[in-house]
């Protein structure tokens, strides 16, 4: 049982909406993988946990897109890490992707809060 | 499955991920975790880093590549499972793509690939106009003095190359013997960019400087036979008509049998002497028309424009030289395009044509079948394609997989193909080598296979990939899985797309299969009635020889005094009972042109659109030899002679069509080449074959050949006893009247006609092996699909049986559905071969196109073949008791 409520408190992410939040997140700079993940824990307040199985398919397949760019630099523990940046097309995939969400959630909306006048004519 | 790529990529996604592991292990630690606790904490959070890598992996794109092995070994695996469905299509698609392959093998040797020298797209053959429209050999040449203008005014070419093909009597111990050899400018083998396998060739600077007399370059063939591939060649004499020859050089194996016809055994430099002794050709005579040129253009020089620059100096040739060069029209022709004449070239692509379309619809046939049988076996293999994709495989990576699966099988099929293509070939090379006309000629096809043969077999093999394996792929993927799963192992009828898609293939089988079986049968009757077409002489009992006492420098005089004599000795052997000689014989591809027209219609029409009418120059009892009879005035005496007035016999075909109701003797004829004396009319023969035994009632006339210069002539004897002594008999007595006269081979007049059937009789061979080949595909093809389709029918059959039906009524029920696919089948095929069989109808003998015993009698085959491949099953599903039927399911 234990194991079930630790899956019900985790939310799936749907297929394109991690997109959405890498290239969000990397709108406030270039960051690594590991920095994305975290950014994206701590932003959702904890909420959304982006596993490494997800993450770096992502972050890969965006790269391939050439809606990100990666170039290898050193951490400040003297590490070689690979960062990413938001390239033009990627700013404006973002715009994009950001337009769709809005629609899809004010559509969702809609249907869990529906205006009462409307429904019952 | 790893592949050796990106691996640069693989160690960047090893560091990147051992970095977000190191920092994510970093930070615990610094919030005051234990190492150890860290590092267990991260790697349960990371889960399987192998996984990880391997789809991060998979978004760089090699993963296709990767799945495209997948699916192979996946494939051969769900092969090797149902090995009869395997094997039976494998075997069905070798036939068909085996088929295509060696036709085309045949197509691209004789007439698709190109030339065996230096950039063949450059080379362009400069012909006569004439030679556009000749069937065969005619005045298609330019004269050396023509061909020397050509050289000096033209800018369009890089060089002019000029040969002349003649006939070198070589000498031998024990006679001489016929060689086809040619006569050619120095910078032959420059222009052509051949280098010789042995030895050298010689240029044109040599030529010219030491006169390039006494050298000779050798064909590989001639090599070989003559001197037994010895490799100290070289230095060795040949005599060719009397004057010693020494050999620099053999020429590469590839030149044998480029051009076709004639195919030069030796090549000697053109000079003066070569030209007089052994090409019997004038350099500085204007109308001596001898010369062949080919040209090769100047890089950048496009065929328009090179046409128009030789029209400009055909011009300006007529103007400067109006007693030869009056009509002289030059026209250009790719070297590439040209196989033998552009007359037989015209209609051996259209066979060809013809035969790729026919071999090509027996690889519909082998589609339909295979098509057919994958979407039998799609039926029990439901359940793994809904497994599949209750799983999460995507449609068209469902597809992919099918079609990987064909692909297997078309790639088996190929590559038997190429195998039985190989053997096909050779039994093929060695078949048409055998036959007599090509022996005697040298001609070497050069059947091969090739990289543009695989290249045609993996195109093929594509194409029947996507034939036969997208409808079964679409269909079998279409399915959704919940539906597939609940019904799954019941054998029931299956989607109602998938029924419309085997109906189609049984129309489409049984109507191309009738279109195949219509041409065969055609042919089949075609060459039976070839046998049987009265050639309007009678060929049995006569024995023929061509003697060319010319090759040896005869003149006109001492030529006929060789032959008088001949004819004299001969007609008094035992058992002859008449002789005579002739320049052209019917039927043994041999013919001369002219042409010719009434002499008071003669001013209408310019000389060279006067109509090109056959004719031979034919001794006095040439008739009587033959049997050929003369319908009305007289055949040629012994009063006919150079003296008295030129008299014509002309046939029934070329009095119809020139003085139609008209008596014909008595009319004057005026040929081109000898314009101030016509020719009167004595006598009408009646009209036979010429050329071909299937060709139309052509026009024809005889010349008395007292009254012409023709050198050459066949022999033709009549005699009551047996040939072979006949023949020894002649050989003698033609050996002590000319003894350098070339020997040349005697024969029956039987087998010198018997190359005019060769071609009605390899078409029908051929259209024969060919329905046979579709016969049996299409059979095997129309029984599985249709008994498949009863089959599937078991279930419904008891029910109808269960609830009160009529066995009979069922039986109607399911054969008249069966057969009212073969009929519309039946009904396409019928169209389609009425369509097809008019392009055959050039080369059918003595039977319409439309033939109507064949066209109703053939789709008989198809009929009965489905009548009974319903039957069976249908009887069997009535005899099962209905229970039985009904708890099966």
């Amino acid at each position: 049982m234990t194991r079930k409520s630790e899956y019900r408190n985790r939310i799936e992410l749907l297929q394109g909406t991690l997109d959405l939040l890498v290239l969000q997140t990397l709108q406030w700079g270039p960051q690594h993988g590991y920095g994305i993940s975290n950014a994206i824990r701590a932003n959702s307040g904890s909420v959304l946990q982006v596993d490494t199985g997800s993450l770096y398919p992502a972050l890969h397949r965006l790269e391939r897109a050439g809606w990100i760019a990666a170039e290898w630099k050193i951490s400040e523990n003297s590490q070689r890490v690979r960062v990413y940046r938001l390239t033009r097309a990627g700013r404006k995939r973002l715009n994009d992707e950001r337009s769709r969400w809005e629609t899809l959630t004010g559509a969702i909306a809609g249907i869990l809060n529906p205006v009462k006048g409307e429904s019952e004519t | 499955m790893k592949l050796p790529f990106g691996k640069q990529r693989d160690r960047e996604l090893d560091e990147e991920i051992r970095s977000h592991f190191d920092m994510a292990v970093r930070e615990r630690i610094e919030r005051g975790e234990s190492p150890e606790e860290a590092q267990r904490a991260v790697r349960r959070e990371f889960g399987n880093e192998g996984l990880v890598r391997e789809t991060t992996r998979a978004m760089w794109g090699w993963i296709w590549l990767e799945n495209l092995f997948v699916d192979f070994r996946y494939g051969w695996r769900m092969l090797r499972k149902s090995p009869g469905f395997t094997i039976a299509a494998i075997i069905t698609l070798a036939l068909g793509i085996g088929a295509n392959t060696a036709i085309f093998s045949v197509v691209d040797a004789v007439m698709l690939r190109p030339l065996p020298v230096k950039n063949s797209a450059q080379l362009v053959d400069v012909d006569n106009q004439l030679r556009q429209k000749a069937l065969f050999l005619t005045d298609v040449s330019l004269s050396y003095p023509e061909y020397q203008d050509l050289v000096r005014q033209s800018t369009s070419f890089s060089s002019l190359l000029a040969y002349d093909p003649s006939l070198f009597a070589l000498e031998r111990e024990g006679g001489s013997q016929i060689v086809p050899g040619v006569v050619v400018t120095g910078n032959y083998f420059s222009t052509l960019g051949v280098p010789a396998v042995l030895g050298r060739t010689f240029d044109a600077a040599e030529v010219a400087r030491a006169g390039g007399s006494g050298v000779a370059v050798i064909s590989y063939a001639f090599w070989q036979r003559q001197f037994g591939g010895k490799p100290d060649v070289l230095g060795e004499t040949i005599d060719l008509n009397g004057h010693p020859f020494s050999v620099i050089g053999v020429a590469p194996e590839s030149l044998d049998g480029m051009m076709l016809l004639p195919n030069p055994q030796i090549w000697v430099p053109l000079t003066e002497e070569s030209a007089r002794e052994l090409a019997h050709v004038s350099l500085h005579d204007r109308s001596d028309t001898a010369m062949w040129v080919v040209g090769r253009l100047r890089p950048g020089v496009g065929m328009a424009q090179a046409q128009a620059e030789m029209s400009t100096i055909a011009a300006r040739l007529a103007s400067e030289y109006p007693k030869t060069d009056k009509d002289l029209t030059i026209a250009l022709l790719s070297a590439n395009r040209v196989r033998f004449f552009p007359g037989l070239d015209r209609t051996l692509g259209a066979a060809s044509l013809v035969l790729m379309a026919l071999v090509g619809m027996v690889l519909l046939i082998a589609c339909a079948n295979v098509a057919a049988m994958a979407l039998a076996r799609a039926t029990s293999r439901r359940r793994e394609v809904a497994v599949r994709m209750a799983v999460g495989a995507g449609r068209w990576r469902l597809i992919r997989q099918l079609l990987t699966e064909s692909l297997i099988l078309a790639l088996a099929g190929g590559a038997a193909a190429v195998a039985l293509a190989t053997v096909v070939n050779g039994g093929l090379a060695r078949v048409i080598s055998a036959l007599p006309v090509v022996s005697e000629l040298n001609l070497r096809l050069g059947l091969r296979v090739d990289y543009r043969v695989m290249l045609f077999a993996l195109l093929v093999v594509a194409l029947a990939t996507a034939l036969f394996g997208l409808a079964p792929a679409l269909e079998a993927s279409s399915t959704s899985p919940s539906e597939a799963l609940k019904e799954e192992g019941r054998s029931n009828t299956g989607s109602v797309r998938k029924r419309r898609l085997l109906s189609a293939l049984v129309v489409a089988q049984v109507a191309l299969s009738l279109v195949l079986l219509i041409c065969a049968g055609l042919s089949l009757r075609s060459v039976f009635n070839a046998g049987r077409v009265p050639p309007g002489f009678d060929p049995h009992g006569v024995v023929t020889a061509q003697f060319l006492p010319n090759v040896v420098g005869y003149t006109p005089a001492q030529s006929t005094a060789f032959y008088d004599a001949l004819l004299r000795r001969v007609r008094t052997l035992p058992g002859v009972t008449d002789a005579s000689y002739a320049t052209e014989l019917p039927l043994t591809f041999g013919n001369s042109l002219t042409n010719a027209i009434p002499a008071d219609r003669a001013a209408s029409l310019p000389e060279n659109q006067w109509p090109l009418i056959d004719y031979s120059a034919v001794g006095p009892s040439y008739f009587h030899t033959l049997r050929v009879p003369i319908l009305r005035g007289r055949a040629f005496t012994e009063r006919d002679t150079s003296t008295t007035p030129r008299v014509a016999i002309v046939n029934q075909a070329f009095a119809q069509r020139f003085w139609p109701g008209q008596v014909a003797i008595g009319k004057d004829i005026r040929t081109a080449g000898d314009k101030n004396r016509d020719l009167e009319v004595v006598g009408i023969a009646a009209t036979g074959k010429y050329i071909t035994l299937g060709e139309n009632p052509r026009p024809f006339f005889y010349v008395c050949i007292r009254q012409t210069n023709k050198t050459n002539r066949s022999l033709i004897v009549r005699s009551a006893g047996p040939s072979a002594a006949l023949l020894e008999s002649i050989r003698q007595i033609a050996g002590q009247l000319g003894p350098t006269v070339p020997m040349p081979e005697l024969e029956t007049m039987t087998q010198a006609t018997a190359p005019a059937l060769l071609l009605p009789k390899l078409g029908a061979d051929f259209f024969g092996l060919l329905g046979l080949l579709g016969l049996a595909l299409a059979c095997a093809g129309i029984y599985g699909v249709t008994s498949y389709s009863v089959n599937e029918r078991t279930h419904e059959i008891g029910i109808r049986l269960a609830l009160g039906a009529e066995r009979g009524d069922v039986a109607r029920l399911i054969l008249r559905r069966s057969l009212g696919l073969t009929f519309l089948g039946v009904l396409f095929g019928l169209a389609g071969a009425f369509a097809a069989t008019r392009v055959l109808s050039s080369i059918l003998y003595g039977i319409s196109a439309t033939d109507p015993l064949t066209f109703a009698g053939v789709p008989l085959v198809p009929i009965l073949i489905a009548a009974l491949a319903c039957a069976v099953p249908v009887r069997r599903a009535m005899r099962v008791d209905p229970t039985v039927a009904l708890k099966y399911e």
